[in-house]
């Protein structure tokens, strides 16, 4: 049984509080760019689209490290990196189709949604609930 | 007496209304009006008028009676006469 | 200890070849000037050498970011600062969206832009490496156009650029810097002054940090914030209708501005203009600016008539007024089309609907004929000819060679009576809040810092509203006394602290005073409570005032109301009301005495001394 955040772009404002949650909990700044979950406008500006980690059943970012950096979280069943065994080769970044991925150059490693382990920030503080832990 | 009442921002949004014209006796007051109007339009509206224990207007409430803030006539004791325009609204900003 | 600074000034000088200079933000200068409007204001002091032309490269263009850009707050404007084409004074600008936060994940809290590119040319900000790339080809495109195609060239959607359109380019005085999504700089003509220094736009990529000095405190004071905006009926009112919300309420007071300002009631519907029409028949999605959760702007698409599909934004109250009622045109989806339409020129549509208006005026009084229009029928209510002369108007052909001059200098070429009805103070176009029927409004717009402005200081909440302000109640509407100048003061001082960190207004319609202070104190580490924000605002605003003393500001100036304002107001419930000059001058005296300024309206000596100015006493002596 999967948890994932799943988006709703009709509740999306694009406000991009999403970005800012997830950076200060995981690095104690705001850095959006770093964010694991990245807002995007589509449409020629008619949505707003969060763009975040599937929590893929068969991930091709696990498939694809060659040293087998990845592991569940047995509460979520989220899909996370081992940042120790991690050596920033970065074919999981270019791996995930929906690019939910991202890439801390300040360690040389990939970094990824973990859920908060259960308690996710950014559905917490997006202003709109547009962001749902299912 | 024929009171005209115009509504805005959320009263008009939960009553659906922008203009009321309410049936008065002679000489009736702004609370008169007010109770009357907070009973007709439901409970929703009643909740954004009026404070649920004093039935008081909430103090974010402005009421103008021909353009002119009601405590600066006789507040809500204020008398009304034919073809007053009283005016309803809980937000007021620019932009 | 880290603060919420970005820690760099970055300056750019266009005419040299090598002319980027990066310098460290001096802690003191950020201390005394917080960020935003302050900076600005100092800068520009600095720089600016009285009687320059504003389209001398000297004029600088200061973008300016606040302690809180870049922060979980809505107080995500970009300030821009220059020396106004239009006015000859200063000027800020404002807009919103995600521009301002990049330049401070960029690493810079300012950047300074001065000098003339030798060609067209647009300033590329990626992180550390700065440069300035061609924009030929980009040159001449609409602001949507420029936007695409930067992007492109950069292959880099996630791009932040703020630019201009064809109307900067051609120098039209009252010309915008755009950012996208549908953010406009406006009032000021900062558009035109970057045209005259052949700036296409600046684009910024910023993949760095903005941190905290007390992350928890911050924490706090934020869900304190959201509590407050949720309890707010101004804020809820702006989340569901945005500012066209408030066009009933403007309406029904005789304060909207109807046909060139000759009344304050629109006789047609003003309701198909307002927030329910606009729901049902143009938006499609909410926007919310960085970190906003207001929301109050709106995105979307015409729906029916001639110009289906035409990608809008929400029609602004301003907008519905200038370039609605006040052409005497309620079609809303003209009124959407002429504003996207500026949009894309890069035009302020408040300036271009009053200049549209006396166009109107003119044209009905016979003062301009179809010939001076190119067979332009141009009387109020036709929204074709509107159309047709903000195109005029963009692309500085025909009479939009003389209307983007600006109503006070197209009134003074064409003559014939016509500046009896250009509405204007000190060349800025009046905006939709006109001040017969709120008298207190007088003050506030002639008193405003960067000309005839309704975004320093509101007096309706207050004269109608029966809102209280810190030092005191309400007013009655149509009283002259004292304290209605006094608040315009206080709106003054307390808006210019809240545009230094840089508050978006309509946010500030629930966060509390106190909570913008401890938000403040949690990013930078500083102890400022809110008297002491009003105390630098006071200061910005005198430095300001000084910097329009050097350029030829005095109470002749602060005084010069149009002739319309005091003629009696056609309709509405104060009917009848007009401003005098007895009135006028008294609440100005009451300004001038609160504000410890001299009888002609020149800060003194102890005032600036005691805000801390000594260093531009000297000015006062000139």
């Amino acid at each position: 049984m999967r948890k994932a955040i799943v988006p709703y772009f009709d509740l999306c404002t694009g406000c991009r509080t999403c970005e800012l949650a997830c950076s200060m909990v995981k690095f104690n700044a705001y850095v959006p760019r770093l964010s694991h979950v990245q807002v995007t406008t589509e449409s020629n500006g008619l949505r707003a689209q969060p763009n975040i980690c599937e929590q893929c059943e068969d991930p091709p970012c696990w498939r694809s490290c060659p040293v087998d950096a990845f592991r569940r979280d047995e509460k979520t069943n989220a899909v996370l990196i081992i940042p120790e065994k991690c050596i920033g080769c970065r074919n999981c970044v270019v791996a995930c189709p929906v690019n939910a991925i991202q890439f801390d150059e300040g360690v040389h490693k990939a970094v990824k949604c973990d859920l908060c382990f259960g308690d996710p920030q950014c559905v917490k503080y997006c202003p709109t609930k547009a962001l749902e832990m299912k | 007496m024929q009171i005209k009442v115009r509504l805005f921002d959320r009263l008009r949004d939960t009553s659906g209304k922008s203009a009321l014209s309410e049936d008065m006796h002679e000489n009736s007051t702004l609370r008169e009006l007010i109770e009357k109007i907070a009973t007709e339009e439901g409970t929703e509206f009643k909740k954004l008028m009026l404070d649920t224990i004093t039935n008081r207007p909430l103090p974010n409430v402005t009421i103008l009676v021909n353009g002119r803030h009601n405590r600066f006539i006789d507040g809500l004791e204020t008398r009304l006469k034919e073809g007053d325009m009283v005016d309803l609204m809980t937000a007021m900003s620019g932009g | 200890m880290a603060n919420s600074y970005a820690g760099k000034i970055l300056h750019v000088d266009l005419t040299k070849r090598k002319g980027v200079k990066k310098q460290d933000l001096d802690m003191n200068f950020a201390k005394t000037y917080l960020g935003g409007k302050g900076f600005g204001a100092k800068l520009l002091y600095d720089m600016v050498p009285p009687k320059l032309d504003p389209f001398s490269p000297q004029n600088p263009v200061i973008f300016c970011t606040g302690p809180l850009t870049g922060t979980m707050t809505p107080t995500n404007r970009y300030c821009i600062v220059t020396k106004s084409p239009l006015t000859g004074f200063f000027s800020d600008s404002y807009a919103g969206g995600d521009f301002s936060p990049e330049l401070k994940f960029a690493g810079y809290d300012i950047v300074v832009i001065k000098g003339k590119a030798p060609k067209p040319v647009y300033l590329w900000i990626d992180d550390d490496n700065v440069e300035l790339r061609s924009a030929k080809g980009i040159w001449g495109l609409d602001t949507y156009q420029t936007q695409e195609r930067i992007l492109e060239e950069l292959g880099d959607k996630s791009v932040k650029a703020a630019c201009i359109g064809p109307a900067g380019e051609k120098r039209v005085r009252f010309a915008t810097v755009d950012s996208s999504p549908h953010r406009q700089a406006g009032r000021c003509g900062t558009g035109a002054v970057m045209g005259s220094k052949n700036l296409k736009a600046v684009a910024v990529r910023g993949t760095g940090k903005v941190e905290l000095a007390d992350p928890k405190a911050f924490d706090e004071a934020y869900w304190k914030s959201r509590e407050e905006i949720e309890k707010s009926n101004d804020s809820l009112t702006y989340r569901k209708g945005g500012t066209p919300a408030f066009v009933g309420f403007a309406n029904s007071q005789g304060l909207y501005p109807t046909r060139n300002f000759y009344d304050g009631v629109y006789d047609k519907a003003a309701s198909s203009l307002d927030d329910v029409s606009q729901r049902k028949y143009l938006w499609t999605r909410e926007y919310g600016c960085f970190a906003c959760p207001i929301h109050c702007t709106k995105i979307g698409r015409i729906r029916r008539g001639p110009w289906v599909g035409t990608e809008t934004d929400i029609i602004e109250y301003e907008t519905t007024g200038l370039m609605g009622s006040n052409c005497g045109i309620d079609f809303l989806e003209a009124v959407a089309y002429s504003t996207a339409l500026c949009d894309k020129y890069g035009l302020d549509s408040i300036s271009t609907g009053n200049v549209i208006g006396w166009t109107m005026e003119c044209y009905e009084k016979g003062i301009l004929k179809k010939k001076d229009l190119s067979g332009l029928d141009a009387k109020f209510g036709n929204w074709r000819a509107q159309i047709e002369l903000v195109k005029m108007i963009g692309e500085r052909r025909g009479i939009g060679r003389i209307l983007g001059e600006g109503v006070a200098r197209a009134s003074k070429a064409i003559g014939k009576g016509s500046e009896e009805f250009a509405i204007h103070i000190k060349k800025m176009e009046t905006p939709a809040w006109p001040p017969r029927g709120s008298p207190g409004q007088a003050i506030a717009l002639a008193c405003s810092d960067r000309g005839c402005d309704h975004q320093r200081g509101w007096m309706p909440a207050y004269e109608i509203g029966g809102y209280s302000w810190p030092f005191g109640g309400p007013f009655d509407r149509l009283s002259i006394e004292p304290k209605k100048s006094q608040c315009v003061k206080w709106e003054q001082d307390h808006l210019s602290a809240l545009y230094s960190l840089t508050v978006c207004e309509f946010s500030r319609s629930g966060i509390q005073n106190d909570t913008y202070a401890a938000l403040l104190s949690a990013a930078t580490g500083w102890k400022i409570d809110y008297n002491e924000m009003l105390k630098y605002g006071e200061r910005i605003w005198n430095v300001i005032r000084m910097f329009n003393v050097r350029e030829g500001i005095n109470r002749k100036a602060d005084s010069s109301l149009p002739k319309r304002f005091k003629e009696p107001l056609p309709s509405g419930p104060a009917k009848g009301h007009k401003i005098t000059d007895e009135d006028f001058n008294k609440l100005l005296d009451w300004y001038y005495e609160s504000r410890g300024w001299d009888k002609n309206g020149i800060p003194t000596k102890e005032k600036l001394t005691e805000l801390d100015l000594g260093n531009i006493v000297k000015d006062l002596k000139k």
